[in-house]
């Protein structure tokens, strides 16, 4: 979340500071946390609840299924309550972690994401690595020689890409590297044939190499936005006051970049991680799509399909909980790493 | 005017010129099928400049048509959007406290699930939208970011003085923010609208690229793309174009943004 918020929220945060203020901190943070993902579920079922009809009323249309049965599995999912109690069992349900029941998978819900979960991740954690790693090196190389031919260039490229829609260039990179050249796979996460008899250390190879281009294409949209954004950071500290005396003293321009300039110009960019999950996961869904990558978005996309209502809103309110959850971890972390933020009252 | 929104808003102009004036550009229509058998996958010839697709359909008609339809629903739904977050955002910064804190919740909540898992619950639950129905899901969905800005900008002008002495002259809350805020906080409006034009024109493409979106055989530039996929290697000219012309769209977007951003800050040139 953004500064001026956290300093609304939490009182009594001065300027002076102590493990109980942080503690504190850390409890206002948690508790408005939690408020939030209240409001999440609380969404979810506003809008499973706005929608025409239930997960029954076709197969009540349908001449195979019989009155009887629709009641009784109306009975059975408590679709027969009123909202109220429907609500209120929704909640406990979430709140022991308990997503419901999957109908195209005929499993809990949580079981399908539970396999599918950490694939998401992978590629998330894989994107995002490349995502800071080019867009910070790119920004920082265009921010240390601004208005040079190289940054004039370099900000053309990221600008096109910042334009790119993900799954065209998910597509683009399939078929030139995947189809054309046989680089890397087209899609899936393993080889079908010979995942069976590799090693540990085989299948880990394997994976790399199908992670690859979904990360690169996912990683490289990123990266321009940080790139934009870690070169402005740079040119602004760059024309701070102790920048310029940095140089007055007759420090090499090497130094007064690495040792004064970029220290204070990363933070930002740093803080940016947590928050740039929510695009991520969105991302993900596309990129996923197109390699056939076996993670949360080919389900949820796959569910909609078969209308299976349960893992589509289980999907939403999952990645909103891990949404929230990297917003409150980067904001602790934020908090402890800038003095400045924890005396905003 | 500096030189990015000059060029900004030229390049815009070329591409919505484009294509509102599709009939006159391109003869063909955008959903006939000339001859399915001889004419799937044409190369680029005089009578069809960008070739055809899969059932025999101008590339160069889709992708100005289907412009039309992306370009409408982007610019109406941030519009949606943009009104939308303000009010909130004006209420929650006048309101003061109680109101402002669960609106603030709610708008941590509408921005903690990630927009394309909020638009997919929207599909699974109401199959198949039309156009209009489109332009209200994706406008309703996106006003959080907007209504936090809206705040924050109240917050920081709401202690001025001329605010103070229109509350001294008497004027009630809603005048206050509607005379004599609002104005103020137009420019950080305006440049968050423009980049969301863009945002939302590549939301839409990648909703109807996953078959949420515009409905076939309606083109959009996403479904465009949708259509292209397979032939990547034997038709490229099907899902290139329409990606050409979102990544131009986009861009003038951004450039307009930044060049508008510079001119009503002008610390951040």
């Amino acid at each position: 979340m953004d500064l001026a918020d956290t300093g609304r929220s939490v009182d009594g945060t001065g300027p002076r500071r102590g493990p109980l203020t942080v503690l504190r901190y850390v409890a206002g943070r948690l508790l408005q946390a939690v408020a939030v993902m209240f409001l999440v579920a609380s969404l979810t079922f506003v809008l499973l609840h706005l929608a025409p009809g239930d997960p029954f009323s076709s197969a009540s249309e349908s001449v195979y299924t019989s009155p009887d049965v629709v009641k009784q599995m109306r009975q059975n999912f408590g679709l027969d309550q009123p909202i109220r109690v429907q609500y209120r069992l929704y909640l406990s349900n979430l709140a022991r972690g308990n997503l419901g029941y999957s109908f195209s998978q005929s499993r809990p819900v949580w079981d399908a994401f539970r396999e599918r979960v950490p694939n998401t991740l992978l590629l998330a954690i894989a994107a995002l690595a490349i995502d800071f790693a080019v867009g910070i090196g790119l920004g920082v190389a265009q921010g240390s020689r601004s208005g040079s031919r190289i940054d004039r260039w370099a900000t053309i490229a990221t600008l096109t890409l910042y334009s790119m829609p993900v799954f065209w260039l998910a597509q683009v990179l399939m078929v030139v590297f995947g189809e054309k050249l046989g680089w890397w796979p087209t899609g899936g996460i393993h080889d079908p044939v010979t995942w069976a008899f590799r090693s540990p250390l085989g299948r880990s190879a394997d994976l790399l190499w199908h992670l690859f281009l979904p990360a690169l294409a996912l990683g490289l949209v990123g990266a321009a936005g940080t790139a934009r954004y870690q070169r402005a950071q740079l040119l602004e500290v760059i024309q701070q006051d102790y920048v310029r005396t940095a140089r007055a003293k007759g420090l090499a321009e090497r130094v007064v970049l690495w040792r004064h300039a970029l220290r204070n110009a990363l933070l930002p960019t740093i803080t940016l991680i947590g928050l740039s999950l929510p695009a991520l996961l969105s991302g993900a869904v596309l990129v996923e799509t197109v390699f056939a990558w076996p993670g949360m978005g080919l389900l949820t996309t796959d569910a909609i399909a078969r209308r299976d209502y349960p893992l589509v809103t289980g999907a939403a309110v999952l990645a909103g909980a891990l949404v929230v959850l990297s917003n409150l971890v980067a904001d602790i972390l934020a908090h402890a790493a800038d003095p400045r933020t924890r005396s905003i009252a | 005017m500096n030189r990015r929104v000059r060029a900004g808003l030229l390049l815009l102009a070329v591409l919505f010129a484009s294509a509102a004036l599709a009939p006159a550009i391109s003869r063909h229509s955008p959903v006939d099928q000339p001859d399915v058998v001889r004419l799937q996958y044409a190369p680029p010839s005089w009578n069809h400049p960008l070739g055809t697709d899969f059932f025999s359909r101008d590339v160069l008609s889709r992708t100005l048509y289907g412009a039309r339809i992306s370009l409408s629903i982007a610019c109406l739904s941030v519009l949606l959007s943009v009104t939308v977050g303000t009010m909130v955002g004006l209420g929650a910064g006048f309101a003061g406290s109680a109101v402002d804190a669960v609106l603030m919740r709610l708008v941590d909540a509408g921005l903690a699930i990630p927009r394309i898992f909020l638009l997919l619950v929207i599909a699974a639950l109401w199959p198949r939208f039309s156009v209009t129905a489109l332009i209200l899901v994706l406008g309703l969905t996106s006003w959080f970011g907007t209504s936090r800005l809206v705040r924050a900008e109240v917050l920081s002008v709401r202690n001025r003085e001329y605010v103070t002495a229109s509350r001294v002259l008497g004027l009630g809350s809603s005048r206050i923010a509607l005379r004599h805020v609002l104005p103020n906080v137009v420019a950080p409006i305006l440049v968050a609208a423009t980049l969301g034009v863009g945002n939302m024109i590549l939301i839409e493409a990648g909703l109807s690229y996953l078959g949420f979106g515009v409905p076939q055989p309606t083109a959009s530039l996403g479904n465009m793309i949708r259509d292209g996929q397979d032939a990547l290697l034997r038709a490229p000219w099907v899902a290139i174009t329409p990606g050409v012309f979102i990544i131009v769209t986009v861009l003038a977007f951004s450039v307009l943004s930044d060049g508008l951003r510079q001119a009503s800050d002008p610390r951040s040139a």
